[in-house]
């Protein structure tokens, strides 16, 4: 009996124990379900909401007591959470599936990602099923914002590429290794080839293209800046090299083909036109100049001082019109860029004293003095162009004369300057006033002062000047004082 | 015997004035108004100089000269190119092609032109 009780009261002990473990085991399951950061919620069968832990009071804003006992379609599309708690009951458990959720006050819904899993008592039934949510909120923001950025690179790539693509001038992109990353369809047009076979090719590569030849030839130049590039008679290119860089760093090159084949026709007509109009020109006067020096040479009947004297006038100003046609010419062929013909070996002092010379009887009838200062040792021949620099010397010297009053005074000074030699052509005449300073060198610019004084002259000379010393890589300046004079200078680096 | 110069210059006026000049100084002168009378008065009359204008009817100046320098009945005739055509490639164009001078009709008198023939013809 003793035993029996004995057994019995152990019996009753181990109820307790296990009453205690069972105790203590709700108590850490409920922990856990309260601590859960994950929202929880168990449904029943019938999908009523049993249960929920803090974290899904927290997403869903409903109080466990508004919550429990409602139906779950009140938090979520009906649809949606029933075949999610059907497959779930037949396959005992759902992973992340997304689905909205609809918290209180919020019609629009978050998005979520629901694990589900089916409950069972010992016997297999099913008693309901765990809900758990994870909310997609943040994520989908992060997603949309980095759709958003893609998009929006996209775009700009695409415009980019449709900007690159439609663009009138030829472009091709080179990386900093010189391979060829893109072409337009302009270069296409230019060269007549398939530049698409060309893309990823190196730069060398590509020069073997025969096409290309010209093209790779001058890329390799340090500068480019609108070099011709002429692919045949018709067509002509102008060729532009720019670094692409990112900051500091150098991503590669740009080149840029403008199609100038238009403006240098113009411009072939244009001097055509100038050199058929020169020429028409020249032959009237030919002949005004032909027969009137005829006339003064007295080989067609004697003339009277009067006679003799409007001759002399009128052959005058016909050669002042051939020297204009002459000008204009030159002014034509600065303007072509292709001025400077011949370089060879001259010397400036021989030249100076031609020039001079040249002026003796108007330096004569105004009674000038004229000196020309030189070194003392001779200044070597150098290159350059003969002629035009005699063509600057003239127009400088001219105007020195013709601005100096009667018994003026001009000095002619030639020296070394380093590896330049300069001349300066000094004068004590009119002046120049401060404000024609900047139009001093421009093209058909008198200065009111001089027009008034001499007529003549059609504000060309040192224009022209200026663009001769500039082509031989000199400089030309001037300074002056209304009444008291003015010195041209130049400098001519020898080469 | 008188030295014999063709004119060849399509311009009435100044072909009358340099052939007079000429006249006067004692050459032998015939003239050529275009191109293709011009080489063929230079094959014809075998003259000793050729004043040649460029821009000519028919055939223009520089391929008569070219023609009567491939032609060696004609070769070593003189030529002075007498032409307003100024320009420094026209000019050595024409050089090149053998004429002995080239003239800028604009740049020169009647007196001057002469005295150029007098030192080729010497």
């Amino acid at each position: 009996m003793v035993d029996k009780i004995k057994e019995l009261s152990g019996g009753q002990r181990k109820i307790d124990e296990l009453q205690e473990d069972i105790n203590f085991l709700e108590t850490y399951v409920s922990d856990i379900f309260s601590f859960m950061p994950a929202p929880l919620a168990f449904v029943s069968v019938l999908g009523v909401i049993l249960e929920v832990n803090p974290a899904f009071t927290s997403i869903s804003k409903f109080a466990p007591d508004e919550i429990i006992g409602e139906g779950v379609e009140r938090i979520f599309r009906e649809k949606e959470i029933q075949n999610l708690i059907k497959a779930t009951l037949k396959n005992s458990a759902t992973e992340g599936v997304k689905m909205s959720f609809f918290p209180k006050n919020n019609k629009n819904g978050i998005p979520v990602q629901v694990f589900a899993k089916v409950r069972q008592d010992t016997e297999k039934n099913n008693l309901g099923v765990f809900l758990s949510l994870f909310d997609l909120t943040d994520i989908e923001k992060v997603l949309e914002d980095v759709k958003q950025a893609r998009d929006d690179a996209e775009e700009e790539r695409n415009k980019t590429v449709a900007i690159i693509q439609n663009f009138v001038d030829g472009l091709l992109v080179f990386n900093e290794e010189n391979i060829l990353l893109s072409v337009n369809p302009r270069v296409e047009d230019f060269f007549k080839i398939d530049t698409k076979k060309l893309i990823g090719k190196s730069l060398e590569d590509i020069s073997k293209v025969k096409a290309l030849e010209k093209l790779t030839d001058i890329f390799k130049e340090k500068v480019v800046f609108r070099n011709e590039l002429k692919i045949n008679e018709e067509s002509i290119l102008e060729m532009t090299t720019v670094p692409i860089t990112s900051g500091a760093r150098s991503q590669g090159t740009l080149v840029i083909l403008h199609d100038v084949s238009r403006e240098s026709l113009i411009e072939k007509m244009k001097s055509e036109f100038v050199s058929l109009a020169a020429h028409q020109l020249r032959t009237p006067l030919s002949a005004i100049k032909w027969i009137t020096k005829m006339l003064l040479d007295k080989e067609l009947g004697e003339l009277n001082e009067e006679q003799e004297e409007f001759l002399k006038d009128s052959y005058e100003s016909n050669d002042r019109m051939i020297s204009l046609i002459n000008d204009l010419l030159n002014v034509t062929k600065i303007e072509e860029g292709r001025y400077l013909y011949k370089l060879s070996s001259g010397d400036i002092t021989e030249t100076i004293n031609f020039v001079i010379n040249n002026y003796k009887d108007q330096i004569g009838r105004k009674k000038l003095k004229v000196v020309f200062q030189k070194p003392i040792n001779k200044i070597p021949s150098f290159k350059m162009d003969v002629e035009k620099i005699k063509i600057s010397i003239e127009n400088l010297l001219d105007n020195a004369i013709k601005y100096t009053p009667e018994k003026g005074n001009i000095t002619v000074t030639l020296k070394m300057i380093g590896k330049m030699v300069q001349v300066s052509i000094a004068d004590n005449g009119v002046g120049i006033s401060e404000k024609q300073y900047p139009r001093i060198f421009g093209k058909f610019f008198r200065a009111p002062e001089v027009v008034k004084m001499e007529t003549e002259g059609n504000g060309l000379g040192l224009f022209i000047a200026k663009n001769i010393i500039e082509a031989h890589g000199g400089k030309i300046w001037f300074e002056s004082k209304v009444g008291k004079g003015t010195t041209f200078h130049f400098t001519i680096p020898i080469k | 015997m008188a030295k014999k110069i063709l004119v060849v210059e399509d311009d009435k006026f100044l072909r009358e004035l340099i052939s007079q000049k000429l006249a006067t100084e004692g050459y032998d002168v015939i003239e050529a108004v275009d191109g293709d009378k011009g080489i063929e008065k230079i094959r014809t009359e075998k003259p000793d100089m050729v004043l040649l204008d460029l821009i000519i009817p028919g055939i223009d100046g520089f391929e008569v000269l070219a023609k009567m320098k491939a032609d060696p009945g004609t070769a070593n005739i003189a030529v002075i190119v007498l032409s307003n055509l100024g320009q420094k490639d026209d000019i050595e164009k024409g050089l090149e092609m053998g004429a002995n001078d080239y003239l800028i009709k604009a740049h020169f008198t009647p007196g001057e032109i002469v005295e150029k023939i007098q030192q080729i013809l010497k």
